[in-house]
Order: structure tokens, then C-alpha cells, then sequence
């Protein structure tokens, strides 16, 4: 790859940045809008990792209202020392985490049967339904711990880089290398047959 | 090989499925918004609840340790005014002890003045008697001298002499009966004998 073309791919996550930089100020500042566009930007992202960690329940908005209200509670605190999208995707994860562990425990108590989201007869996820395969794939995702799912979304499904995973993930590099290695196994040996055709 | 199987196959695991319902960024706007109202309003209420309750414990403590203190106070004033109590008892004791005492000297000297009083009743008795008896030794005498003098009675002058020697010994007029019967007895000394009888 030339410079020139080194280039013309960072600047526009430069400008992207700048524009973050941009919008949290504006926010600090007071402008009622900056917090809107932040939002806007961000949204659809926020929304597609939260239904991946979570096992594609496809209804994410709850989880989507906690990300961005301690998104606006905790953005004065923002230093930029990472983009604002990874800022939120970490806030993200924590929150998907409080929600399973929520659920398990609200599970353990009421003595609960555990069902999976897909086999809830929601709208968003009629039409998913229908693909027997990427249903399998989804459901042994989704089984898999919440250690090892992690990394594999961020991984596979966000398409990140070790360096962002470890990054969002607050672990070291080895050990998402060791992670990603044993979950590998684990989908293998659920979906041989898939891998086998 | 495997790997990137994998990867073809996670890669296929979102085919098929639907886009995300999601609320629009003004809808999220508000409802973040009111939410973090709803948030610092809570927690602004749970500060204040805090505090009261903090409050309420701390004057509820501080109510408590007065209320010991003056539990402790109020023992110890009870312990000084039955101290107190105590020691005016002992000191009434010992004042009617007292109180007793006085009344029974005052008794005694009543009693002791009475016995003078009456002491000096029976002296002015006595002094009675006594100025009787010295005017009946001296009628006795002025008698016996008459019966010698001027009856020449001699006998019965000398009789009455000695019944008044008898009568009133140590009577000035027994004295001087003493020596009218010794200058008889010199007189006419056969005739009297010491007990004034004659031979």
C-alpha cells in the first residue's frame, strides 16, 4: 500500500475523531444537539453489538437507553484517550453484562426454564427463523460462555483487530489469543457437520 | 483450513435476519434525557433521605446520651441529697439528743429548785421551832427563877432547871439554867444531885 493511499484511509477516522472530539465538546459546552448526533452516529451500533453479545434477542432498545444514559451521565468524564465509539462499545459490554447476570440471577430465583430468544415468537426475528444454518450458528454462538462469546463477536461478527478486542475487553492480548482458541473449539465441535459439508 | 471455515460460517450466522427496530435518535434523545432527570431527581431524593435518616440517628444518639448523661447526673444528685438526707438525720439525732439532755437538766435544776424552795421552807420551820423553843426554854427559866426568887420554891425551881437541861440541851437558857443550878448547888449543896432531885 502507498502513502498516498495510507492516507486517504486515515484521514477520514481522523476527521471521524476530530468530529467526536467536536460533538463531546459541543455536548460539555451545553448544546443540546451535540448529544442528539452523538446518538445518531452511534445508535446502530451500539444496537448490532448489543444483540450479538446478548444472543440476537433482536429487542435491544432497553440495553440501547442504559448505554447512552451513562453515555450522557458520564461524557464530562471523557477524556479521549480512545474514539467515542469504543468509549460506548466498552460501556456496552458492561451493560450486556449486567443484563445477563440480571437475568440469570431474576432465572435463579423464580426457578425459571431459560428460553432461547430466538425461540420467542418475536417479529424481528420471524424471518431469521427461516435459515435452519445460520439459526444453528447463532444458537451455538450463543451457548457458548459469555468469556468466550465476547471475543468471538467483537472477533468474527464486529470484525475488530486483537489490539481493539483486547482493547474493549481489558485483557491482555494472550489471553484473548487463548480465549478466541477455545471458543474456536467449542463452535467446532457443535457445528462439525457444517464445517465438515 | 478449519479456521477459516469458521470464520465463512460465523460469517453466515446474521444472513436471513432482519434489521434491528430501533427508536429514532430524537425518541432516544428525550428518553435519555428524561431518564437522567429521573435519575438525578432520584438521586437527589435519596440524598436528602440519606441525610434525614442520618439526621434522625445522630439526634436520636445524641438525644440518648443526654438523656444517660442526665440519667447519671440525676443519680448522682440522688446519691448527694441522700447523703445530704443522711447526714441531717445524724444531726437531728444528735439535736434531740441534745434537746433531751437540756430538757433533763432543765428538769433536774426544776426539781433541784424545789428541793431548795422546800429546803427553805423547812429552815424557816426550823428557825419556827426554834424561836419557840428558845421562848419556851426561856418561859421555862424565867418560871424556875421566879419559883426560887420569889416564891422561894426551891425544889420546884430546881426540877423545872433540869427539865429544861433535859428538854433543850444546848439552849443558851439550858446554859444559863446550868449555872443558876451550880450557884443553888453551892448554896445547898446536900440537898440536889445532878439530875436536879432531891435527897
Amino acid at each position: 500500500m502507498t502513502d498516498c493511499s495510507r492516507k486517504s484511509i486515515a484521514s477520514p477516522a481522523k476527521e471521524k475523531e476530530d468530529d467526536e472530539k467536536a460533538l463531546v465538546k459541543q455536548f460539555i459546552q451545553g448544546d443540546p444537539a451535540a448529544f442528539k448526533a452523538i446518538i445518531e452516529n452511534n445508535h446502530h451500533d451500539v444496537a448490532t453489538l448489543a444483540n450479538r453479545i446478548l444472543g440476537w434477542p433482536g429487542e435491544v432498545d432497553d440495553i440501547c437507553q442504559e448505554v447512552f444514559l451513562a453515555a450522557f451521565l458520564g461524557l464530562k468524564r471523557f477524556k479521549g484517550n480512545s474514539s467515542l465509539k469504543t468509549w460506548l462499545f466498552k460501556i456496552t459490554i458492561n451493560k450486556c453484562r449486567t443484563h445477563q447476570h440480571r437475568r440469570m440471577l431474576w432465572l435463579r430465583i423464580f426457578n425459571k426454564v431459560l428460553i432461547p430468544p430466538d425461540e420467542h415468537s418475536h417479529s424481528a426475528n420471524k424471518a431469521a427463523t427461516k435459515d435452519k444454518n445460520s439459526l444453528r450458528i447463532r444458537r451455538a454462538v450463543r451457548s457458548l460462555p459469555a468469556r468466550y462469546r465476547e471475543p468471538i463477536v467483537l472477533r468474527y461478527f464486529n470484525e475488530m483487530s486483537i489490539d481493539q478486542t483486547s482493547n474493549l475487553l481489558g485483557i491482555k492480548k494472550s489471553t484473548l489469543n487463548v480465549r478466541l482458541n477455545r471458543a474456536r473449539n467449542m463452535l467446532k465441535n457443535e457445528l462439525k457437520d457444517l464445517i465438515n459439508k | 483450513m478449519e479456521k477459516d471455515k469458521l470464520k465463512n460460517l460465523l460469517e453466515q450466522a446474521e444472513q436471513n435476519i432482519s434489521q434491528l427496530q430501533l427508536s429514532s435518535a430524537s425518541e432516544m434523545d428525550q428518553i435519555v434525557r428524561r431518564r437522567a432527570i429521573h435519575k438525578k431527581n432520584v438521586r437527589c431524593i435519596l440524598t436528602f433521605a440519606t441525610a434525614a435518616v442520618l439526621l434522625f440517628s445522630l439526634s436520636l444518639w445524641f438525644s440518648n446520651t443526654q438523656n444517660r448523661k442526665q440519667n447519671t447526673q440525676s443519680h448522682k444528685q440522688i446519691a448527694s441529697l441522700e447523703d445530704q438526707i443522711q447526714q441531717l438525720q445524724t444531726q437531728t439525732e444528735t439535736t434531740l439528743k441534745l434537746v433531751k439532755e437540756v430538757l433533763n437538766q432543765q428538769r433536774k435544776r426544776d426539781h433541784l429548785i424545789a428541793l431548795d424552795n422546800e429546803l427553805a421552807s423547812i429552815n424557816s420551820r426550823l428557825l419556827e421551832i426554834k424561836t419557840n423553843t428558845d421562848q419556851t426554854a426561856y418561859k421555862l427559866f424565867f418560871m424556875a427563877g421566879q419559883m426560887y426568887n420569889d416564891l422561894n420554891q426551891k425544889d420546884s425551881a430546881i426540877e423545872t432547871y433540869n427539865r429544861l437541861i433535859n428538854l433543850f440541851p444546848g439552849n443558851r437558857w439550858t446554859l444559863e439554867a446550868q449555872k443558876r443550878l451550880e450557884e443553888i448547888e453551892k448554896q445547898n449543896p446536900q440537898q440536889i444531885n445532878t439530875k436536879g432531885e432531891l435527897l
